[in-house]
């Protein structure tokens, strides 16, 4: 057998223009429609997963996919937002838990959010602290398990400058790692959780002064005019600590401060319907239910993925015929050699092992190939999630 | 060695004809049967290496070492065609995507017999005694065409077979290269006193063999061969 097999391999090393093409094609056939149906799967898995915490969403109307989807997988910033007033009008509800989404902020260089919010939400969805403290104090921070094992030893992180000009807005402010999360295998794990206190300071509502800018009175925070008078925050304090943290000051009434969106968990369902009900009608605010929104959202991905099916089928059917093609005019090519062989005082049987053999080694290459790309694909779909 | 009695054999649809009615070639002899291309000697070979079946013509028969080919199964005769005979082709019929080497172990890799040190040892030797030791691993594509022919000798003579059929081996072949190759032949068959039957068009200058019979002397139906 071994004999065989050195046969096959030495035709297909002779040939390896054709038996790269051949194992590529039928590599390709295969793993396209697996790669995509596991993806898929992937996603909806995620989907799903991420779609049961929190029940429901309030936020301001608008894109309701957007909503959801950036809410939940902290994908960027919304462009409709609401008010920390909206958020104590539904926290006074005492068949309602609450907690304020702020997703305004980022660090290295967008990678991570950072997602201003209380502990009830790390409480409410079941995210654990595996070391530390929680980001109870200004300017301090929890980070997920990715970021933690991405940073080792580093103890603070940078927020991303919200303008890349730098252009009248906030200098970046250093972040305390005060705690770590347990991994939870979802976009949890790569993001970072600070107190909306801090988000507010990050949004320029709460600040430091240096003492030489007291009684300054220039205002380079457009977005401060309206909160307040005339002001200059501080442009070399940017890191809060035990010393300063006292010294940071508000301004105006934060009823009025931004949030992006508010996660509700009702005790029941009475609660969840009634809240519903109540913003039917409203013209400003909106309440999903992200299970439905992301059910409406993967009946969309099925008829895609229905598609890509017929497209692979077809695919595969003009795979095939080039397959055999090739391989009936590699015979006829060889049909000498064979008939040599047979001369030789080979059996058509072992010629036909020669040639089953060779065609073994192509698919078994095929396969490994396809195993290859296919656990690459799958390692790349979180982050082909992350692009959606 | 060789024994042919009552030949008869016609291609279907063809005018071709060929009939022996008598044929003897004894032990270590070296017979050289000569005619024009296209005569039927190719044929004549085939027929007594039982690549040609002679199902359809059971009085014809051809006896090799006393055992009638008719009589053979197909293993048989494939057991027959790897292990009794040499078959020297006229293209050389070499892979040519297997290494020198390779080529000549050929008859062994496709059967079932084992290629063992002492098998390994005689090709070696081969290699040698046709001046390319240094090209065992190389391509047979890289070789000249008297190279090759030298090749495809060593594969038809290294399982030390008792019966050599060489069909045209120096038709393409100049008078240096094709001497090589008759030499190379003789040689073997002298050494394991093996019988050869050869057929050609041309012997010029080609000694050592026993008798020569023109193909036209030992065919009665001379007269459908083409001139």
């Amino acid at each position: 057998m071994s004999s065989i097999i050195r046969l096959a391999v030495a035709y297909l090393c002779s040939q390896w223009k054709l038996s790269v093409t051949l194992i590529v094609i039928i590599s390709l056939s295969v793993t396209l429609p697996i790669a995509t149906n596991r993806v898929t799967k992937e996603y909806e898995r995620e989907l799903s997963s991420r779609s049961e915490s929190p029940p429901l969403l309030l936020g301001a109307r608008g894109d309701r996919f957007d909503l959801v989807l950036k809410s939940q997988f902290y994908v960027g910033e919304l462009q409709q937002t609401l008010t920390y007033g909206e958020f104590n009008s539904i926290d006074r509800n005492e068949e309602l838990v609450a907690a304020p989404l702020h997703l305004d902020h980022s660090t290295n260089q967008g990678k991570w959010p950072v997602v201003g919010t209380t502990s009830t939400y790390l409480t409410a969805k079941s995210l654990v602290l595996k070391a530390g403290q929680t980001f109870a104090a200004l300017g301090t921070c929890v980070i997920g398990a990715g970021i933690a094992e991405s940073l080792s030893e580093a103890t603070s992180l940078k927020t991303d400058l919200a303008n890349p000009f730098g252009l009248g807005d906030m200098l970046p402010y250093e972040l305390e790692i005060v705690g770590v999360l347990e991994k939870a295998d979802s976009p949890d794990d790569f993001a970072v959780f600070i107190s909306l206190e801090t988000a507010w300071v990050l949004d320029g509502y709460g600040h430091l002064h240096d003492e030489s800018d007291v009684g300054s009175a220039v205002d380079r925070n457009s977005f401060l005019k309206g909160v307040d008078g005339i002001h200059i925050p501080s442009s070399s304090q940017t890191r809060l600590t035990a010393e300063n943290r006292s010294k940071v000051h508000f301004h105006g009434n934060r009823d009025d401060y931004r949030i992006s969106s508010i996660a509700i968990w009702p005790m029941h369902n009475e609660a969840s319907a009634l809240l519903q009900a109540k913003y039917i009608g409203d013209r400003n605010l909106q309440v999903l239910v992200p299970s439905e929104e992301f059910q409406k959202l993967m009946d969309y991905v099925f008829q895609v993925r229905h598609v890509l099916n017929v497209v692979f089928a077809i695919l595969a059917v003009i795979a095939v015929v080039m397959v055999v093609t090739s391989i009936v005019q590699a015979l006829q090519l060889r049909k000498q050699n064979l008939l040599t062989m047979q001369c030789l005082g080979c059996s058509r049987f072992r010629v036909n092992c020669l040639l089953l053999t060779e065609l073994s080694i192509l698919v078994s290459g095929a396969l490994m190939l396809s195993i290859i790309l296919v656990v690459i694909l799958e390692s790349t779909a979180p982050s082909l999630l992350t692009l959606i | 060695m060789l024994k042919i009695r009552n030949l008869k054999f016609r291609y279907a649809e063809s005018p071709f004809s060929l009939e022996i009615p008598h044929l003897d070639v004894a032990e270590g002899q070296h017979t050289a049967i000569t005619g024009a291309s296209g005569c039927g000697k190719t044929t004549l070979l085939n027929l007594l290496a039982g690549i040609i079946p002679l199902d359809l013509f059971p009085s014809s028969q051809i006896c090799v070492a006393g055992e009638s080919l008719s009589e053979k199964t197909e293993a048989d005769l494939r057991r027959y065609r790897n292990e009794t005979l040499g078959f020297v082709f006229q293209d050389f019929r070499l892979i040519e995507y297997l290494s020198l080497k390779d080529n000549i172990l050929l008859p062994f890799t496709l059967s079932s017999r084992p290629v063992t040190t002492e098998i390994n040892q005689r090709c070696d030797d081969l290699i040698q005694r046709i001046g390319l030791s240094t090209h065992g691993g190389r391509c047979v594509t890289q070789l000249s065409r008297g190279e090759q022919q030298r090749v495809a000798v060593c594969r038809a003579i290294l399982g030390e077979p008792t019966l050599i059929l060489a069909d045209e081996p120096t038709a393409n072949l100049d008078r240096d290269n094709a001497e090589g190759v008759w030499q190379l032949l003789f040689e073997h068959a002298t050494d394991m006193n093996a019988t050869i039957v050869a057929v050609t068009h041309n012997l010029d200058g080609v000694q050592g063999f026993s008798q020569v019979l023109p193909f036209t002397e030992i065919n009665v139906e001379e007269k459908l061969c083409p001139p």
